[in-house]
C-alpha cells in the first residue's frame, strides 16, 4: 500500500541518452568573407626560332615583363540552420511555469554555415495545428528564446539543460562561420490541460551585422569587384522542416507535451532470521525477523512526480523492530517514519522521483 | 670593284645581321626601366559561365566577370594570348596555376590546338591521366583533381599575327 501526492510536476530538461548524429556540412565554412583571389598566367615563346622574354599576364592585357595578378574579393555568403537538438517533446504538466530549476524546455542548435561571423536574432512563433510528435491542441504562453552558455561543438549534438542563472541572453552578438550555439525556448504551460496535449513551438533565426545586430541585404545589382558583396546562400532544403530560400533566416520546430508521472509499486517480504536456525535458512516461525522492502519507480517516460510518500501498515501479529526503517539504503529515524498505536504505520516522504528513478523502503519486524 | 664593293658591302652587312640576330638572342630580361614590348599581350580574366536565352529560345554560354564568388562558387580562369606583331608566335606555352584556396575541376581545362598537361608542384608536367602524386608516407598514386596546382597549354602550331588563343580551365571557391 502507498500513498503520493498527486500534484505532479514536469521532468526537468530532456538530458538526452543518444546524441543525435550531428547533420555536417560537405564542406568547412569556406573561405573567409574579404579575402583576396589573386592568379596570373605566364607565356613562353618564340619568335623566328629565337627565344622571347616570358611575359606576366595581367586583367587588361600585358605584354612585357612580369605583369600584374587579376584579383577579386571573396563575398559575404550569409547561410544558416537551426535544429531542435533531440528528436523528442519537451514534457510538461499544466500550470508549469519556467522559474526554478523546473521548467519546460525546447533546445535548439544554431549554426553559421557561412564564412564570416554574424550576429542573430530569434523570434517564437506556434504554428496552428499540424503534427510534429503528437497534434497540436494548446498554446504555450510567455515564450521567448534565449542563448544557452554551454559548449557547442558541431561535431556533436547534445541537449543542454536550462541555466536560468546564465542564460539570459536573448541574441548573438557574433558567430564565427563553421560555430555553433544552442538556444533554448521557455514558456509557460497554461493549466486545465488533459495528459498527451501538445504545443508545437518554431524557433525563427535571423543572420544579421555581427555586433551591431543590423539587418542584412542581399547586394543587388552588379559585382563591387574590390568590396565584400552580400549574397544570401540558405537553400530551400531543411533536415526537419522546409524552408524559404535565400531570406537569411533558418527555423525548426520542438513540441511542449503534457504528460503525468507513471508510478508502480512492489511489495517483497524475506525471513531476515529466527531464533533456532539464525541467519542460516531462517524460516518464518515465531520470533523469527522479517524484512519488507516496498519500491515506487516512476516510469521511462512519466513526468517528475513529487511529494512522493511510501507508506505502509504494519502486518497483523508483528512487532516493529525500532531502527530498521532505511529509504534508498540510508537510516530512517522511527520519530521520522515509524507512528505506533492500535495501527502501527511505516511513513516516509521519498520527496521527487523522477522519469526512471526509484524509491526503495525497507523495515523490519517480529513475527509475535 | 664592283664584286669587291659587293663584298664589302655583304661584309659590312653580316656583322649587322649577327648582332641584330645577337641582340635578339641576348635580349636581357625586362625591366621596369626599359621593359621591351614583346609580341604577345596576355590578359587574365576571372569569369563565370551564363546562360543566355537568345529570343528564338535557344540558349548559349557566355562568360562574364565572375560576381558574387563564395565557397562553393565555381570560376573560370580565361587567359588570352593575343599576337600584336607581323611575324607568327611559335612554340608557345602559356602556364596558370591554381590560385589558393581553390580546387581545379576536373577535365575543365580546355583551349583548341594546344597540348593540355597539369602539375601537381608547379615544375613538372603531364598529361592529365599520367598525372601522379604522393600520399604522406612517399608513396605514389594517380593525381586528383585537389592535388592539381597549375596548368599548362602547349600549342601545337604558330599564333598568326594579330590572332589570338584563349585557355581556360574551371576551379572551386573553397
Amino acid at each position: 500500500m502507498f500513498m503520493y501526492n498527486k500534484a505532479s510536476r514536469l521532468v526537468f530538461g530532456l538530458l538526452a541518452l543518444t546524441p543525435l548524429l550531428a547533420i555536417t556540412p560537405a564542406h568547412a565554412a569556406g573561405t573567409a568573407a574579404g579575402q583576396s583571389i589573386a592568379n596570373r598566367a605566364t607565356v613562353n615563346y618564340s619568335v623566328g626560332a629565337v627565344a622571347q622574354p616570358a611575359i606576366g599576364s595581367s586583367p587588361t592585357g600585358n605584354s612585357s615583363g612580369a605583369g600584374s595578378d587579376t584579383t577579386f574579393v571573396v563575398d559575404n555568403k550569409i547561410d544558416l540552420n537551426v535544429l531542435e537538438t533531440n528528436t523528442a517533446p519537451a514534457n510538461t504538466a499544466p500550470g508549469l511555469t519556467t522559474t526554478g530549476t523546473a521548467n519546460a524546455v525546447a533546445v535548439f542548435k544554431l549554426t553559421n554555415t557561412g564564412n564570416n561571423p554574424q550576429g542573430y536574432t530569434f523570434g517564437v512563433t506556434q504554428p496552428a495545428g499540424g503534427t510534429l510528435f503528437h497534434t497540436d491542441t494548446f498554446d504555450m504562453t510567455n515564450t521567448r528564446a534565449v542563448v544557452s552558455g554551454a559548449a557547442c561543438s558541431t561535431a556533436t549534438t547534445t541537449t543542454p539543460t536550462y541555466n536560468s542563472g546564465t542564460d539570459t541572453a536573448t541574441s548573438v552578438a557574433s558567430l564565427n562561420a563553421d560555430s555553433c550555439v544552442y538556444v533554448i525556448v521557455l514558456g509557460d504551460t497554461p493549466n486545465g490541460l488533459p495528459n498527451g496535449a501538445a504545443a508545437i513551438v518554431r524557433l525563427t533565426a535571423t543572420a544579421v551585422a555581427a555586433n551591431t545586430l543590423a539587418a542584412l541585404t542581399q547586394t543587388a545589382g552588379a559585382d563591387t569587384p574590390g568590396a565584400v558583396d552580400i549574397v544570401f546562400a540558405d537553400s530551400a532544403t531543411g533536415v526537419h522542416v522546409a524552408q524559404i530560400a535565400r531570406d537569411g533566416k533558418a527555423f525548426d520546430d520542438d513540441e511542449y507535451f503534457v504528460v503525468a508521472p507513471a508510478l508502480t509499486v512492489t511489495k517483497t517480504s524475506a525471513v531476515i532470521s529466527d531464533p533456532f536456525n539464525l541467519a542460516v535458512n531462517p524460516k518464518a516461525i515465531p520470533g523469527a525477523t522479517m524484512e519488507y522492502t516496498i519500491t515506487v519507480a516512476n516510469a521511462a517516460a512519466g513526468a517528475q512526480a513529487t511529494g512522493v510518500v511510501v507508506a505502509d501498515v504494519l502486518p497483523a501479529n508483528t512487532t516493529f523492530v525500532s531502527g530498521s526503517i532505511t529509504l534508498n539504503a540510508a537510516a530512517v529515524t522511527d520519530a521520522t517514519g515509524y507512528t505506533g498505536g492500535a495501527t502501527p504505520t511505516i511513513s516516509v516522504n521519498a520527496g521527487a522521483l523522477n522519469a526512471g528513478a526509484t524509491a526503495t523502503l525497507k523495515f523490519r519486524v517480529t513475527i509475535n | 670593284m664592283k664584286s669587291q664593293s659587293s663584298f664589302a658591302f655583304i661584309a659590312l652587312l653580316l656583322p649587322l645581321l649577327t648582332a641584330a640576330a645577337a641582340a635578339e638572342h641576348n635580349r636581357p630580361a625586362a625591366s621596369p626601366a626599359s621593359p621591351k614590348v614583346g609580341c604577345i599581350v596576355l590578359t587574365t580574366a576571372a569569369e563565370q559561365q551564363v546562360n543566355v536565352a537568345a529570343a528564338d529560345g535557344s540558349s548559349s554560354v557566355q562568360y562574364q566577370p565572375a560576381a558574387r564568388v563564395v565557397p562553393g562558387s565555381e570560376v573560370v580562369w580565361t587567359t588570352t594570348a593575343r599576337n600584336n606583331c607581323s611575324k607568327p608566335a611559335e612554340k608557345v606555352v602559356i602556364d596558370q596555376p591554381v590560385p589558393e584556396h581553390m580546387v581545379f575541376i576536373a577535365d575543365s581545362a580546355v583551349g583548341g590546338g594546344a597540348q593540355i598537361t597539369l602539375s601537381v608542384d608547379g615544375k613538372d608536367y603531364a598529361p592529365a591521366n599520367a598525372l601522379t602524386a604522393h600520399n604522406a608516407d612517399g608513396s605514389a598514386r594517380a593525381a586528383r583533381a585537389t592535388d592539381v596546382r597549375s596548368v599548362r597549354w602547349t600549342l601545337t602550331g604558330p599564333i598568326a599575327p594579330q590572332s589570338e588563343f584563349t585557355a581556360r580551365f574551371r576551379a572551386v571557391l573553397q
